[in-house]
């Protein structure tokens, strides 16, 4: 075990599986030897060459263009988009190009390619720059899409996702950027389709994943000093969504509440309090609650964003709603 | 030839009665009409009577259980003649009039199927727990029914459903016959009447007369499997909401209280069906709260548990700073005459656009006339009360305005040519309305003689059905507690109007066109305004108040 923080987990996976397949690259925005905006391939283009991690022009849609042609021609192209707000100008590479051609072509090609990027706010950078946009790329079948919420998941699902023959979206918290974890060293992989349960507990389940999951766990400390014990599952993967290990929690503890950093409208929390509500009512003794951003672009205002996002405290009054402690 | 004495229908919205008292016993002699036994249901006690002379060969029905209308009570006879040992699986399920008990249970087999094997172990002993505590008696007693439920018990208990697993197994092996083979059961034993203490089978047929309970999903399953009527159980979740705990305590509660009965509990005699099961439930509990670490749901749960769930939550909840929920209130279940009178006020404030009007009359003239009829009455019994004349006065008032006099009901207004004025009387705990019938034929001491009866008869719990039936008009007295003038009552279904009177004070008013002080009383008349309209209703206070004024002239017939 190595401690880094999440930028050297990202760098870490990325030297290992460009070390072991000469078919990855990376490709994107200020990602070559002049630094790349969060430093997490510092060193890369010095090792590997322009080649292999190629500093694009500012055109999303070129960039996942290249990316999609390139994984068709057998390459394993990590395309990697510094905000995941900015996917709009590449919507179509993704939604009707690389979700599609595997499947169109009756399966005659792969589609091996990474699409890594950030989400998130949290650091006053306005409604363009931190948004959590997770749930329109769940809405796509023929893509996989994965958020990490600490290094060593940065760095086990960034490589599942490269060895993966479909098109897998990973999505980092640039909230998390700076934290620091407990990495497994060499080769490390995290299955995609899996969820993590980072905390047990028997009396409320608190689904979530990326940086909210530590939110959760810091509700969870606090409601066990006043008596309930929350179990905290990290989804990690929303497609394909591991829903029996939602299932096996609410069997022990009845009440969910869902929490992520995306607005509640059409977010990636009411597909979970739907497969819920549909494949496993009777698991419920309470009401589902869902604890998510507010239904608003994202202010730029600090005092307005923490008011807007969910914290610890939000989550913990969703949880005493279900009655579940006492006055 | 022997034949059934059968639980009776008292009234239309009954469905059971409790058997309150035998009033003959085996081997005595019955005769045709004659009172075999008192029930009550939950307004009011009943006699019981054979439809036929003969020798009371069985008692099958006991003292203080509940029945279902058509149920057999009692078998009579000639000496000697041979009777049904006891009531059998098929004579239970026609009894309970669909035979829902085993309609469920043929319908549900798949509690067994479903069973898993989750949490091996303690699924393991509760299924052991429940064998040992229902045992042959949940087989037995209630056959289809039970056994249905017994292997739905064992499916709880496995909590991973989807899988035929080893808690069904282990339910089947430990409980005997009755979970491993549900349908068969019915009929096939002899054994012993089943437990009463909520007639699940009974209670699941009237799904259509219940109201609707709030309660989580999981809690509906879990009293579906332990076989409780969800309605019964106080819901303590979120805006009352039935939980899985509220449900566990219920069924801890009946469990208890099939312990404490004879031979109950342990799956003899009496304990089998739901007492049986729930005390296995709780058994079960017991072992998986003893082999978990419990996280509190706090130390006021803990208060309702039994003893071995409570020690595992102990010191999971020690420090927890948190008051016992049980002190901070008594539970009073909505059940009997406060659900029905629930029922009435909830359905008349739904559904009947109702108006009040008010109004103040001077009773001076009435205080007078009533001081001289009682100034030579023989007793106190026999004296004349404000309300006697108040009656009196109102029933004369109907006949001046009979479309007062109605009931709206199957779509049509029905404007009665007698006056049957009921007479709101509280109770201990609720309210009942006997009626008078034909008052506008009866005089004043006949009134107020009658009034007192019913009064009594109420007070006392001895009311029948018939004392309330076909009113056509109410009054609701509050004037004597001094404390309510002006009230708005709401209308007694399907009447058409009601009557609230208010308490006398002495008022400064006109007279004469001078100040004077005279006693006046508040009255407040209810309508439905979807067939009254308002100028009637004010006509029929106008009367009312007339009659009232002049109290003399009115008694002597004149009309206004």
């Amino acid at each position: 075990m190595a401690v880094m923080n999440l930028r050297q987990a990202i760098q870490n996976a990325m030297d290992i599986e460009m070390g072991r397949d000469p078919r990855v690259f990376i490709i994107g925005e200020d990602v070559g030897r002049n630094g790349c905006s969060f430093g997490q391939y510092n060193g890369l283009p010095d090792k590997y060459g322009d080649r292999r991690v190629v500093n694009a022009p500012i055109s999303e849609s070129v960039i996942t263009g290249m990316g999609v042609g390139a994984a068709a021609a057998g390459l394993r192209p990590v395309v990697h988009h510094d905000f995941i707000d900015f996917l709009g100008c590449c919507f179509d590479e993704i939604l009707n190009q690389a979700a599609k051609l595997r499947w169109m072509l009756g399966g005659q090609m792969l589609m091996p390619l990474t699409i890594d990027v950030f989400a998130g706010g949290g650091s006053a950078s306005a409604s363009q720059h931190s948004q959590s946009l997770e749930a329109l790329f769940t809405h796509i079948p023929g893509i996989k899409v994965v958020t990490t919420s600490s290094p060593a998941d940065a760095k086990g699902l960034l490589a599942s996702a490269i060895r993966d023959d479909d098109p897998v979206m990973i999505i980092h918290n640039k909230g998390l950027l700076g934290m620091t974890g407990e990495v497994p060293e060499g080769e490390y992989l995290i299955p995609i389709g899996k969820a993590n349960v980072v905390r047990e507990g028997s009396d409320v389940t608190l689904v979530s994943y990326s940086r909210m999951v530590h939110e959760c766990l810091g509700a969870a400390d606090d409601l066990a000093k006043e008596g309930v014990s929350a179990e905290v599952i990290d989804l990690r993967s929303l497609v394909p969504l591991d829903k029996e290990a939602i299932f096996a929690s609410l069997e022990k503890t009845g009440r969910l509440v869902i929490v992520h950093e995306a607005v509640g409208k059409s977010g990636f929390g009411a597909e979970v309090a739907a497969v819920v509500a549909e494949e496993a009512l009777d698991l419920l003794d309470a009401p589902i609650r869902r604890v998510t951003a507010l239904f608003s672009p994202v202010p730029y205002s600090a005092a307005l964003e923490s008011a807007y996002f969910p914290d610890k405290s939000k989550v913990i009054s969703a949880v005493k709603s279900l009655g579940l402690v006492k006055q | 030839m022997a034949f059934e004495l059968v639980m009776p229908r008292f009234g239309m919205t009954m469905k059971t009665a409790k058997v309150i008292q035998w009033l003959k016993e085996e081997g005595e002699f019955v005769e045709k009409d004659e009172t075999v036994l008192v029930a009550e249901n939950e307004k009011f006690t009943n006699d019981v009577q054979s439809l036929g002379a003969g020798i009371l060969l069985r008692k099958v029905a006991r003292e203080g259980e509940e029945y279902a209308i058509g149920e057999v009570l009692a078998y009579l006879g000639e000496a000697g003649e041979a009777v049904p040992p006891a009531q059998t699986g098929g004579e239970a399920a026609a009894a309970a009039g669909a035979g829902g008990g085993a309609g469920s249970a043929g319908s549900e087999p798949g509690f067994a199927g479903s069973a898993g094997a989750g949490l091996a172990s303690s699924a393991g002993d509760a299924a052991v727990a429940a064998g040992s505590a229902g045992g042959t008696g949940v087989a037995g007693s209630e056959p289809a029914g039970s056994a249905g439920l017994t292997a739905g018990f064992a499916g709880f208990a496995g909590t991973r459903p989807g899988f035929a697993g080893d808690a069904a197994g282990a339910a089947g092996s430990a409980g005997g016959a009755g979970a491993g083979a549900p349908i068969p059961a019915a009929g096939a034993s002899p054994g012993p009447a089943p437990a009463r203490e909520t007639a699940p089978g009974a209670g699941w047929t009237d799904a259509g007369g219940r109201s609707r309970v709030i309660a989580s999903p999981l809690a509906k399953k879990l009293a579906s499997q332990l076989g409780i009527d969800i309605s019964r159980v106080q819901g303590r979740g979120a805006g009352g909401r039935v939980e899985k705990a509220d449900v566990e305590e219920y069924a801890k509660t009946v469990a208890a209280s099939a312990a404490g009965r004879p031979g109950g509990g342990a799956g003899t005699e009496t304990g089998g069906g739901q007492a049986g099961i729930a005390a296995g439930y709780a058994a079960g509990q017991a072992t998986r709260a003893a082999g978990q670490t419990v996280a509190g749901r706090g130390a006021d749960q803990a208060a309702g548990y039994d003893a071995g769930s409570a020690a595992g939550r102990d010191t999971a909840d020690a420090g927890s700073a948190s008051l016992p929920v049980a002190a901070a209130y008594t539970s009073v279940h909505y059940t009997g005459m406060r659900k029905a009178i629930g029922g009435n006020m909830s359905q008349a404030w739904t559904n009947i656009p109702m108006v009040t009007h008010h109004v103040t009359a001077d009773v001076g003239e009435l205080l007078e006339l009533r001081e001289k009829l009682n100034a030579d009455a023989a007793d106190k019994a026999g004296r004349i009360s404000v309300n006697d004349l108040l009656m009196k006065l109102t029933a004369a008032a109907l006949v001046q305005t009979p479309v007062m006099n109605a009931t709206f009901e199957s779509g049509e207004i029905r404007v009665y040519k007698h006056v049957n004025l009921g007479m709101a009387t509280a109770l201990e705990n609720g309210l009942i309305v006997p009626v008078i019938g034909r008052a506008e034929e009866k005089n004043l001491f006949e009134i107020g003689r009658e009034a007192r009866a019913l009064g009594a008869k109420a007070r006392s719990g001895r009311l029948t059905y018939d004392d309330t039936l076909n009113g056509t008009f109410t009054v609701t007295n509050l004037g004597g507690y001094g404390s309510v003038d002006y009230f708005t009552p709401i209308i007694n279904p399907p009447q058409a109007a009601i009557l609230g009177v208010g308490r006398i004070r002495e008022t400064v008013t006109p007279v004469n066109g001078e100040p004077g002080i005279r006693p006046m009383i508040a009255l407040s008349l209810t309508y439905d305004h979807r067939i009254i309209d308002g100028a009637v209703a004010a006509e029929f206070m106008k009367i009312l108040t007339g009659f009232i004024d002049r109290p003399f002239r009115a008694l002597m017939g004149e009309k206004p």
